[in-house]
């Protein structure tokens, strides 16, 4: 974790924090939204970015349950994000299309694909990277709770293969066949 | 059917990706330091997007990629160990062996150019007085002006001290007339790095001029057609009553050559850092093409001869890849036999490679010889390292030269 925290340095944050977290715990959602919660007492910023889902467990909560912990406003799935003074204007990939909010700072975003490129680091800033602050707080001291996990993964598995489908000669036969399946 | 051109960039974007399991014995980050990876993770990343899409397009048009190049020196690779006060980005020659061998995975013959320049800039860094680094290295180091390096000669190649193009003194200006062969980026750079001869015969008598491009008197060949390296522009060089003033004399009078072979040192390590960066992406390409591939009626990784090759392509990959790292560590350390080992280096990777790179294509078969697979371009693009900054042959002399005289 230390290298990805590296590497966003080396991108141009300024100053990085890593919650610790031990060996073998296993973070759901609602522990890394209360960890956040943690830190956002702690760093007090007006606007945390994150990503809409982990692509370990395709969740889609963090941030959501982050904004409600802290009782802010959230625009998840952003694909467009502007600042207008106290406020922030944000585009979301939602299922009809795009919607746009305005949502008063400090404010939860999450971060849709479409947002934009990563930037290169450049050879300069890596070296940088080295001497900016990287901090580390154990876990517990933002408030996650020790103990097993709250979720567990009873099973995970396929769908069931698709039957192959099947050819009508004409409109009335497909007509018929929709019917005796009950789909009409 | 076997896989199709967009092989390359798919090739360079698993090297970005760093994607282990079979190809971790071949891993070009064992054993180097965080930052390095950093270094590293970025060359590779710029590989894949900006210039593995573009390689055939470059050498099928002869296009010179000077956007993507400056798009390159944004990141720090215009003057990757120039000083920092001059704009360069003041890492070691190892740092820039890693570099070059990863940017070298999405198009050779541009990175390949990119390290000329370097050296370049490079020189002028080391040896240039105060003025003349803050006059030129910045505008380099950007490549808001892109450099050439000048001493080879229709008439002296390997005998690279024997060059003729004479530049006499008149005042306070050298008058340049002779004419330079086989300039990499030759009418499209805008400053030249050029040796010629200020004294008598023989090394001693060679001196360092930097030439700007619209100086009178200065013009080009016709632009060379070449069996690779066509992403940069290959001319002669032709000096006619080409005046230049004192002050764009690196060094002192005589000290030219000895900055030339300096310079060559770096570069010797850099053009077999090229090599290695295409022998890599050719083994992938092998290794995919193999495990796609079938023929009476199994994969052809199942054929323990093209097994056996792909374990010798890698072993030499990783035995030239050692050697090369090894010199740049001692070139960065001062070390006495910091030259010869640049030569080892350089003789060795780019033999090996060649053999990798030229395997690789014999393991597609026929696809292994059409324009719309890779491979071919990597073969063609670095047989020439076989052959300039000193050809195999000379590399072979300065060796036998230390090892007899020393």
């Amino acid at each position: 974790p230390q290298e990805t925290l590296r590497t966003a340095l080396a991108v141009g944050a300024d100053r990085a924090v890593l919650a610790e977290v031990g060996e073998g715990v296993a973070l759901g959602p609602l522990e890394v939204a209360t960890a956040l919660a943690g830190l956002v007492g702690k760093i007090q910023p007006q606007l945390v970015l994150l990503g809409k889902q982990a692509i370990d467990d395709d969740c889609n909560q963090t941030g959501q349950l982050l904004a409600a912990m802290l009782d802010w406003p959230q625009g998840t799935f952003a694909s467009r994000v502007q600042l207008e003074g106290g406020s922030v204007r944000v585009e979301r990939e939602v299922d009809a299309g795009l919607e746009t909010l305005r949502l008063r700072l400090p404010a939860v975003l999450t971060a849709d694909l479409r947002l934009n490129e990563p930037r290169y680091a450049t050879l300069p800033n890596i070296m940088k990277a080295k001497k900016k602050p990287l901090e580390v707080i154990p876990a517990a001291d933002l408030g996650v709770p020790a103990g097993p996990p709250r979720l567990r993964v009873l099973q995970v598995q396929e769908p069931p293969a698709r039957a192959g489908g099947e050819k009508v000669e004409n409109v009335p036969a497909l007509v018929e066949k929709l019917r005796s399946c009950g789909r009409i | 059917m076997a896989m199709a051109w967009r092989a390359a960039p798919r090739v360079a974007a698993r090297l970005a990706l760093g994607r282990r399991g079979i190809a971790s014995c071949i891993d070009p980050s064992v054993g180097l330091t965080e930052d390095q990876k950093e270094f590293q993770k970025v060359a590779l990343d710029f590989a894949a997007k900006e210039m593995a899409p573009y390689m055939a397009e470059w050498d099928e048009k002869e296009i010179f990629p000077v956007e993507t190049m400056r798009k390159a020196a944004q990141l720090g690779f215009g003057g990757i160990y120039v000083k920092p006060d001059v704009g360069g980005s003041g890492l070691s020659r190892l740092d820039t062996s890693i570099i070059f061998e990863a940017l070298s995975t999405g198009c050779t013959s541009t990175t390949a150019y990119m390290s000329i320049h370097n050296m370049c800039v490079w020189m002028i860094d080391t040896f240039g007085s105060e003025e003349q680094r803050r006059r030129f290295c910045p505008s380099l180091c950007s490549m808001e002006k892109f450099a050439s390096y000048c001493l080879t000669e229709p008439g002296s190649g390997s005998d690279a001290a024997s060059l003729l193009t004479s530049a006499q003194r008149k005042g306070d200006t050298y008058v340049l007339n002779g004419s330079k062969a086989f300039i990499s980026g030759g009418g499209d750079t805008d400053v030249y790095v050029v040796m010629c001869r200020t004294g008598g015969p023989g090394p001693k008598g060679i001196s360092c001029l930097v030439v700007e491009k619209g100086t009178p008197g200065l013009s080009f060949g016709k632009k060379e057609r070449k069996v690779g390296w066509n992403s940069q522009p290959t001319r002669a060089v032709i000096f006619e009553d080409c005046a230049v003033p004192v002050g764009n004399r690196l060094g002192a009078e005589g000290q030219g050559f000895s900055i030339a072979m300096q310079g060559l040192n770096g570069g010797r390590i850099n053009i077999a850092s090229c090599s290695l960066g295409a022998a890599h992406a050719s083994v992938l390409l092998a290794q995919e093409h193999l495990t796609v591939r079938k023929q009476f009626g199994e994969p052809l990784a199942n054929n323990q001869y093209l097994q056996f090759g792909l374990a010798e392509m890698a072993t030499r990959l990783v035995a030239a890849r050692l050697l090369v790292r090894h010199a740049a560590r001692a070139l960065q350390d001062g070390r006495e036999d910091a030259a010869v080992l640049c030569s080892m280096a350089k003789l060795f990777a780019t033999d090996e490679c060649f053999l990798i790179c030229n395997q690789a294509l014999q393991m597609h078969g026929g696809y292994g010889y059409l324009k719309d697979y890779a491979v071919q371009q990597f073969v063609r693009d670095i047989r020439v390292h076989q052959i300039l900054e000193g050809t195999n042959e000379v590399m072979r002399m300065i060796v036998a030269r230390s090892l007899l005289q020393g």
